[in-house]
Order: structure tokens, then sequence, then C-alpha cells
């Protein structure tokens, strides 16, 4: 029985000893445990849903110094940029200077006589005296028929040795009040002193007009004397002086004559906009440029400007002429119709298109601004001006013909790169499916190389629908006036593969190069497309993403 | 510090002294009567000791680790070079939809039992069991290994039950009956004090995935119960961290508010002088937990949110506000807080045995074992075959294997070897043994199960060779009289 038992025992004890030989500890030598690499994989079927405008690539409404307008045509709406920039030119007022005039009046030799009572000289039953104050000759052979007056003195001095009460009467049919059309009337108190009677009488002009008869001004005067005893010989002397003459208006012939005006005017929005890129290489061409000269004046001076030089500047400080027609270099400057009325006038000239390519950094021009060219009666005020502003107008109707363009930027994930993480790194390979339907009018193709630090391509990082077609959209349906009728619809997918991923931890910059096109219609011809802002691509992407991470928790 | 040192002391003693209340691979000891598990199991089956005493922190020590099927081996593996690696492919391969790993244990503290009469034998019992299971999806390592790559379909994260935590003590008091010379019957009734509970009513988390979009939904219900404090979850938004609130002061008022019973009642039925065919019922009963509930909710319920894709990132929010706003409406809509809840009642892990004991042999033991596990989202079966050399009551060795049918996690294992060994030594009896899952080899395994015990027994009944006497016995009156 014992040995039985002890049989048993042992037999318990081998089976034991077999169960412990099925203990490796190399199994859980966890000191040489090796990095693991696992591929969780990523798949998002809509990983972002958007709508891109043409306003979120370019704000076509805050482009500096551009104001965006809606326009309509037979083929419907268009936008359309203006451009805008003005000159004034301030034409030159006569300055009139009128010289005193002195009149002696015949002597009164009426010494040994006496009277008492008004004695009028002339008599009441004659004719006042008269005498004229010649208005000066202006210059560039000015004329003037008539001034309305806001300043200006008339000074009219009497000297004689009347030794009675006495006055002078002095009338004038050329100056008259503004306000009743009144004739100018004033009477002249000679004061006694020693044996002497002398008067002087100032009347501010502001509220009197001239009507100048053939350039002159004509004075009626009366003596008067209260005699009371002996008379003697008197002698009478007037001085009538005109000071200081301002006026709101001169009309009359204003003569003939130029004033020249030039200006070099910068255009940011080719300088500085990254619209800019899009004129450069013919790539792009427009449909049409307008320019708009509008004028506006307050005188009454018929003018035209004459355009000697209109044309912009390209980078390499070339000028360009923008005028080809020669009969466009003339502009009509119409005169305000009326005293305090404007006179404007609009005129549109289509300019050569082609200079938008340059593309133009700088507009210049020089001109000059003739003054009645016909020498005809007119008016002149005492601001006058002329301002001429010029409308550079460009409908944005355009065509897109392989327009390549690149943009650089610096890559975050470079594996040269001072960063603890490189996200490229946890990256196996990936694929993105975008869903797109394409409201906008012009096709894209992509591609999306790393540059070295030599800015040299060193290959693809992205492939387009596996590499058959670079064409991510294309652009939508237009109809023959350039109108988007149907949106485009296209799947694509954008993949990078380990080489890819590769290719882009080594490259320190990319190189995303767009290839634009502007739709066709169904027959084949590219119209002038109308883009819009509300134009859009509404873009549904989903992305395949293999990780590519690297784990061990028993190594630090 | 004296609430950490209670709760550390606390939750020390759950996971020492506990009993696995679904420990497949004790099964080996339902044939060994010199052990206190076959008594257990079948309170029919009269203990071999005319008078055991079980001593406390020895005479029962019974750990169980389990997983639903995967291995050590099919998460690392190891390469000509010796070298290990992770291979979660291969560790995503090996698990079904639903998965778990189960530690279990118990500890006897204290118990004896005796015979009254030739016919009676009376037993009390105290244990502390302890159980608990986290199951994970494999959609989560199918992620990691890059096998399954969510394109339409639904990631579920977790589903119904992330958490179930079980422990309680039980008191018991047996009672086992002679009725005649075929037939024993038992019965054990069980007074138990719940200690700790997490019931996972619905932990739903789920990502699915559509042209439309990504959405997430979520649904928690998990039902806490503790006799020492309290969880509290200020949820994902706030800074605040998850606290367990220690109560030290209110576990005595609330040790007696976990009350629970349970019944274990079985029989035995000698077919001849070799056979007996037995049944049983094991813990058959409930907890009623009201000792500081708290439920884990979801502040919205079936809350889900849409990611439909990034949107406006050129106008107005920029990608990191979107971000932002994202993670914003995803707390918002998973949210979870904790709440005081309200009493509940779990039901203790059911077991049926039914048991074929063949005595082929004088020494020699064929037996067979179905045992059915049963539970609110269970319903497992295992038939296992032993061989058992058994040597009056002085040596018993039985070694056999056990076939694991578990339709809850449509997992079938069909070898899970066990051995068992049981030495009398006079006064002192000893037993030890275990089961291993799935392979010998430990990087292989899927399960482990040890058991340890010494108790002191005086007496024998051999239920064969008693039997025949007192069948003899019970046949002589009449011929006396």
């Amino acid at each position: 029985m014992k040995k039985k038992i002890i049989f048993y025992l042992v037999c318990v004890l081998f089976l034991g000893i077999g169960f412990l030989s099925c203990v490796d500890e190399k199994d859980f030598d966890f000191d040489r445990m090796a990095q693991t690499t696992i591929n969780p994989n990523i798949h998002i079927n809509k990983l972002v849903s958007e709508e891109i405008s043409l306003n979120d690539f370019f704000n076509l409404d805050s482009i500096d110094g551009v104001v965006l307008t809606i326009q309509n045509d037979q083929g419907g709406e268009y936008l359309e940029f203006t451009y805008s920039f003005d000159t004034s030119v301030v034409p030159s007022i006569p300055i009139i200077n009128v010289n005193p005039t002195n009149i002696t009046l015949p002597a009164l030799n009426l010494e040994g006589t006496s009277y008492t009572g008004d004695l009028y000289f002339p008599t009441l039953n004659q004719s006042m005296f008269n005498t004229e104050v010649d208005f000066p000759d202006l210059e560039h052979g000015q004329k003037i028929d008539s001034l309305y007056l806001r300043g200006g003195e008339l000074q009219i001095n009497v000297n004689s040795n009347i030794d009675y009460s006495s006055y002078m009467i002095i009338t004038c049919d050329e100056i008259r009040r503004k306000d009743n059309n009144a004739s100018f009337n004033d009477t002249i108190y000679l004061s006694q002193s020693k044996r002497k009677g002398s008067g002087i009488n100032s009347t501010e002009l502001s509220n009197y007009k001239i009507n100048l008869s053939n350039n002159k001004i004509n004075f009626k005067y009366r003596l008067y004397i209260s005699a009371n005893g002996a008379l003697h010989n008197y002698n009478v002397a007037l001085n009538i002086a005109i000071n200081n003459i301002e006026f709101d208006a001169a009309f009359g012939k204003m003569g003939k004559f130029n004033v020249d005006f030039s200006d070099n005017i910068d255009i940011d929005f080719f300088k500085e906009s990254s619209i800019s890129r899009f004129f450069e290489g013919e790539k792009f061409s427009l449909e049409k440029l307008f320019i708009d000269f509008k004028t506006e004046t307050n005188n009454g001076i018929p003018s035209v400007i004459n355009i000697n030089e209109f044309g912009v500047y390209d980078k390499n400080n070339v000028f360009h002429n923008a005028i080809v027609n020669n009969t466009d270099r003339v502009i009509v400057v119409n005169p305000a119709p009326s005293l305090n009325s404007i006179g404007t006038g609009t005129e549109s000239i289509q300019f050569n298109v082609n200079l938008l390519n340059l593309p133009p950094q700088k507009l210049s021009f020089d001109a000059s601004l003739v003054l009645n060219p016909d020498d005809v009666n007119c008016f002149v005020v005492n601001d006058p001006y002329v301002k001429v502003q010029a409308d550079i107008r460009i409908p944005f109707k355009g065509k897109l013909n392989d327009m390549d363009y690149d943009v650089e930027f610096y890559n975050d994930l470079y594996e040269g790169k001072n960063s603890e993480d490189n996200y490229a790194d946890y990256i196996k390979d990936a694929t993105i499916y975008l869903d797109m339907t394409n409201y906008f009018p012009v096709s894209i193709g992509a591609e999306l190389y790393g540059m070295d630090t030599n800015g040299n391509e060193i290959g693809k990082i992205l492939n387009f629908n596996n590499g058959t077609d670079d064409v991510i959209i294309s652009g939508a349906n237009v109809d023959n006036y350039g109108n988007v009728i149907s949106p485009s619809l296209k799947k694509t997918t954008i993949s990078a593969n380990s080489t890819n991923i590769s290719v882009l931890k080594k490259s320190k910059k990319l190189r995303l190069k767009l290839k634009l096109n502007t739709s066709a219609t169904s027959d084949g011809t590219k119209p002038y497309i109308r883009f819009k802002k509300e134009s859009k691509i509404i873009i549904n992407a989903g992305v395949n993403l293999n990780t590519n991470i690297t784990i061990n928790p028993f190594n630090n | 510090m004296k609430k950490i040192l209670l709760s550390i002391v606390f939750f020390i003693s759950i996971l020492l002294f506990n009993n696995s209340v679904k420990a497949q691979y004790l099964d080996i000891t339902y044939f060994m009567r010199n052990t206190p598990f076959s008594y257990k199991m079948n309170p029919a089956q009269m203990p071999t000791s005319s008078f055991y005493v079980n001593l406390p922190a020895l005479s029962g020590i019974n750990l169980d680790f389990k997983t639903s099927g995967f291995s050590y081996n099919d998460l690392i593996k190891r390469r000509n070079d010796d070298s290990l690696y992770f291979d979660f492919k291969g560790f995503y391969n090996s698990l079904s939809n639903s998965n778990y790993i189960k530690l279990n244990g118990n500890f006897e503290l204290f118990g004896f039992g005796f015979n009254v009469g030739k016919k009676n034998y009376i037993s009390l019992g105290v244990d502390m069991n302890f159980d608990s299971r986290l199951r994970f999806s494999r959609d989560l390592f199918g992620f990691l290994s890059g096998e399954k790559t969510f394109s339409n379909e639904t990631i579920n994260v977790s589903d119904k039950e992330i958490l179930s935590v079980n422990s309680y003590l039980s008191t018991s008091i047996g009672y086992t009956r002679v009725v005649n010379k075929k037939l024993n019957v038992g019965l054990r009734a069980k007074f138990i004090l719940g200690l700790a509970n997490i019931t996972t009513e619905e932990s739903k988390l789920q990502i699915s995935q559509n042209d439309e979009g990504i959405t997430a939904q979520s649904n928690f219900l998990i039902r806490t119960s503790s006799l020492i404090g309290s969880f509290k979850l200020p949820g994902l938004n706030s800074s605040d961290s998850v606290e367990f609130d220690i109560n030290s002061d209110s576990i005595i008022s609330n040790i007696m508010k976990n009350k629970g019973f349970g019944v274990d009642f079985g029989a035995t039925y000698k077919l001849n002088d070799k056979m007996i065919l037995s049944l049983s019922v094991q813990d058959l009963g409930f907890i009623n937990w009201t000792a500081n509930t708290t439920d884990i909710v979801s502040k919205n319920p079936n809350g889900k949110y849409t990611f439909t894709g990034f949107e406006n990132m050129s106008a107005d929010s920029s990608f990191s506000q979107q971000i932002d706003q994202i993670v914003d409406s995803i707390t918002q809509a998973l949210d979870i807080k904790s709440q005081r809840g309200e009493s509940y009642t779990t039901m203790l892990p059911t077991k049926i045995y039914v048991g074929y004991d063949w005595n082929f042999s004088k020494r020699h033991h064929l037996n067979l074992l179905y045992k059915a596990s049963l539970g609110s989202n269970y319903f497992d079966n295992y038939l296992s075959v032993f061989y058992s050399l058994q040597l009056e009551r002085y040596l018993n060795i039985s070694l056999g294997n056990t076939f694991a049918f578990e339709n809850s996690f449509n997992n079938s294992k069909l070898f899970n070897p066990s051995i068992a060994f049981n030495a009398n030594l006079l006064v002192f009896n000893i037993y030890f043994g275990g089961s291993l899952n799935s392979s010998y080899n430990v990087t292989k395994m899927t399960g482990l199960n040890f058991f340890f015990g010494i108790n002191t027994s005086f007496g024998y009944n051999n239920a064969f060779k008693d039997n025949k006497t007192e069948a003899k016995e019970e046949t002589q009156i009449p011929e006396k009289e």
C-alpha cells in the first residue's frame, strides 16, 4: 500500500515538473521586447464639407482702390472692377485794376454876382454832366461785358472853393444794385472850411454789378449850391476811383488759353494684389478695358482736354501707350450752363486690354486744358476748376488658358526641422476622397512637389486619380456668354503612398502647381467667362489614413 | 489618512479573500469529498469526515483567472531571436465579438461540520467571495491592428456590460440527510452581506459611420454600491477628477444594508454499488444593494453627436475653433455623471450540477460532470470527465478535462485539463490543485485556476462503503425483528 502511495506521489511530482517545463522565461523577458509597428486605419467618409467661393480666394470687395459693381449687358450680369483717379485744373481768373479818374468841372465864373437861393450846375433843365471811367484791358484778349461783384470800393472825392453849403449828385447806370437793378446814385456833401468846400464818399460794391459799356463806366453828376448873397468864381474837381474789385463771375469774352497738367499714378491694384499674378504671362485674357473720362467744371468757359500722352509703365519701367485712336485724345469739357451750376461730361474710350497682362505698374498722362478754344462769350467764376476723373473699368469677363499658378510654402513635416514629433512619421499612406460639385467655371489641375533645401524638386507628394489625371475637377458648364448653366461633378482620389511620404519628409518646401482653364461651351469654344463672387466649389472630402506607429511600452 | 487606509484594507480584502462564484475549473473537486469544495457544490454530498473544522485563512483559497479565449501568446509573441513583439493583428483574430478578462477569488473564513447520527450532517461556514469581469470590444484591437477600417460600419467601443464587480460575505448553514440507502438530500441556506458591487445595466458606446458622417452614441447606466463610500463623477467637462468618497463612520451602520439570501440544495442517488448520480443547485439567491448606492449615468441617455465634416473653415470659424466646438458637442452629448441611486437587486450566479460517479474498480473512479452556469445575461455549459484514484481516506488524485461551451461569448474550448490532490494525514486534510485552460503552455493558456487548503477532519464516511454498511444495517433490522 505504501509503495503504491509513493508511486502515485512520484507520478504527481513528475506531472508537476511537466507543468513547470511549460513555462519559458524567455516568453516574459520584456527587456527583449522589440519595437512593434502597428498600422491603425482611420477612415472618415466625411472629413470636410466645405463650400469655397471665389471670394474665399480673393476678397473682391476689399481690393484697395478698386470698386466692384454689377453691370448688365445682353449676355446678363457681370462683375466690373473700377479703378479711379482724378486730377483738377484751376484756370487763372482775370485781375482787374481800374485806374482812378480825375475830372475838373468847367470853372463857374460868378464873381461880382449875387444871388440868394438854389443854384444847380448844370441847371435842372440841362442834362447832368457826364464823365467816363475806362475799364482796363485784360490778358489773353479777355473782354469783360459785366461783372457780378463780391467786393470792391467806389470812392468819389469832390474838392471846391465854394463858400456856401453845397453838394454833388452822382449817378451811374453801368453800376447797378444786384437786388433791384437800381442805378448807382450818390450825394456828396461839401463841408465848408476856410472858404473851401470838399466831400468824399465811399461805396462798398459787393451788392453791385457792373455792366460795361464799350469797356467804360459812365458817371453823371450835378452840383448844387445854396447861395445867399455875393458869389465868386468857383472851381470844382472830381476824382472817381474803383479799387480792389473782386467778382463772383465775369461775363464776356474770356479769351483762349491753355493749362497744362500731367501726373504719374502707382496702380497698387496690380503692384501688390495677388490678383496681378493672374494677369502675368498672357494666360489670363480679359474681354475689354475701358477708361471713362468724367469732366466737371463750375466755369462757364467751353474747353477741351487734349491728351498728349496716356499710358502705363510695366515692371521694367517701359512706357506703353494706351490710346490707339488719335481721335480719342480730345475730350470735350462741357461748361457750366449758368452761374452756380456745374457742367459735366463723360467720354468712354476703349483701350488696349492687353496692357493688363504687362501687368501695369504705373499710370502716366500728360494733357492740356484748352479754355474757350472758339473764343465765345462765356463766364468765369471767382474760384474756377476743371476736374477730370478717369475710371478704368475692367469687366470681369475673361479666359484662362493653361494658366500655371504655383504656390510655395514651407513644409512643417520636413524631417530636418527641429521638432520633437514629426507627424509624417506616423503616416504610412493616405488617400483623400473628394466628391466635388463645381459651380466655378474653371477646371483645376494640381500637382504637389517636394523641394530640397536648394529649391530643386525631388518628387511628387500626391498622386491624383491614381496618377492618370491631374485634373481635380472640370469647370462648370457655360453658355456662349460665359454664364454658368450647370455645375460639373467629379469624384477625385488623392493618394500618397509610402514613397510620397518619404519625399514629403525630405522636402523643406512644397510647391503646389495649379493649372487653371476656363470652361468651354459644348462646341469647344471658350467664351469670356463672367466670373461671379458667389461662384463656388462644394467639396465633400473623406480620408483613408493608414498610420504607422511604433510602440514599445517596455522601453523608455 | 484613516479613510485611505480603510479603503486600501477594504479593497485588498476584497481582492484576496473571496470565492469564485463562477469558477469553472474547480469542478474537479466536485467528486473529492475530502475537500470542503465538494460539499459546497452539492450539500447532499456528505463529507467523508465525521467532523471537520475549516481553519481561518488556510482552509480554502481559490483563485481563478480567465479570459474569454485569448491568451498571452495571442498578444505577445517571440521571434526566433527570442525578441518579443506585440502582435495586435493576431490578437484581434483571436478575439470574439465580446471579450472579457475575469478574476475571481474565494477565501474560506471559517467553517465546521459534523455528523448527527448516521443519517444527518450539519455544517456551518463563513466565506468571502469576489468576482470581477471586464469586457472589452474586439473592434478596438481591430482598429489598432489596421484590420478594421470602419467604413460604413459600427464600432462598438463598449457594449452591454463593460464592468462587473461583486463581493460579498456569505454565512451558511447546511443540512444533509440520508433519506435511504440510495438517496441523500441536502440543503444549505445562506445569509449574505454585500460588500461592494458594480453592475453594468447599460454601457453602450458606439461609433457608426455612413455617407452622412460619423455618429457617436452612448448610454450608460452603471449601478454601484459599497459599504464604505460612493463614487463621485463630476462630468467630462469638469476639471475635477473622479473621486471615491469614503465615509468610514457609516461602515458599521451600512454593514447590514446590503442583505441577501441564497440556497444550495441537492441530492445524490446511488444507482448501484458502483455508481452514484447526483444533482445540485448552488447559489440560488440574490443580494439587495442599498448601501451608498450611486448610479453612473449618461446625462443625455442615448445622446448622440454626428460629425458631418468640417465646414466654413475659411470663413468665420477657424479649424481650431471647430475642433473646440466638436469637442464641446461630443462632451455634451456623451457626458456622464454620478447620482444617488435607488436600491437594486442582483442575482447570485447560480450553478446547476449533474454528476455521475462510477467506481469501476476498487480504487478507481470515473466521473462525469455537467455544469450549467446561469446569470442575467449568460448561460454557459461545461462538461467534464475525470479520472480519480482514491486510496481510502488517505489519498485522492484526480485528473481530467473540461469541455467548455460558453454560449454567452460564443466561445468553445475543449482542452481544459484539471488536476487535484488530496491527502489526509490523520487529523490534517490537505488539498490543492488547479486547472489550465486551452494549453499546458503558460503563454497559450486562456485561464488558470488554483486552489489550496488545509483543514482538520476526523472520521471517515465512504459514500459507497458506508451506504453498503448502512444498507446492511437497515436490512438487518427487520430480520432482527
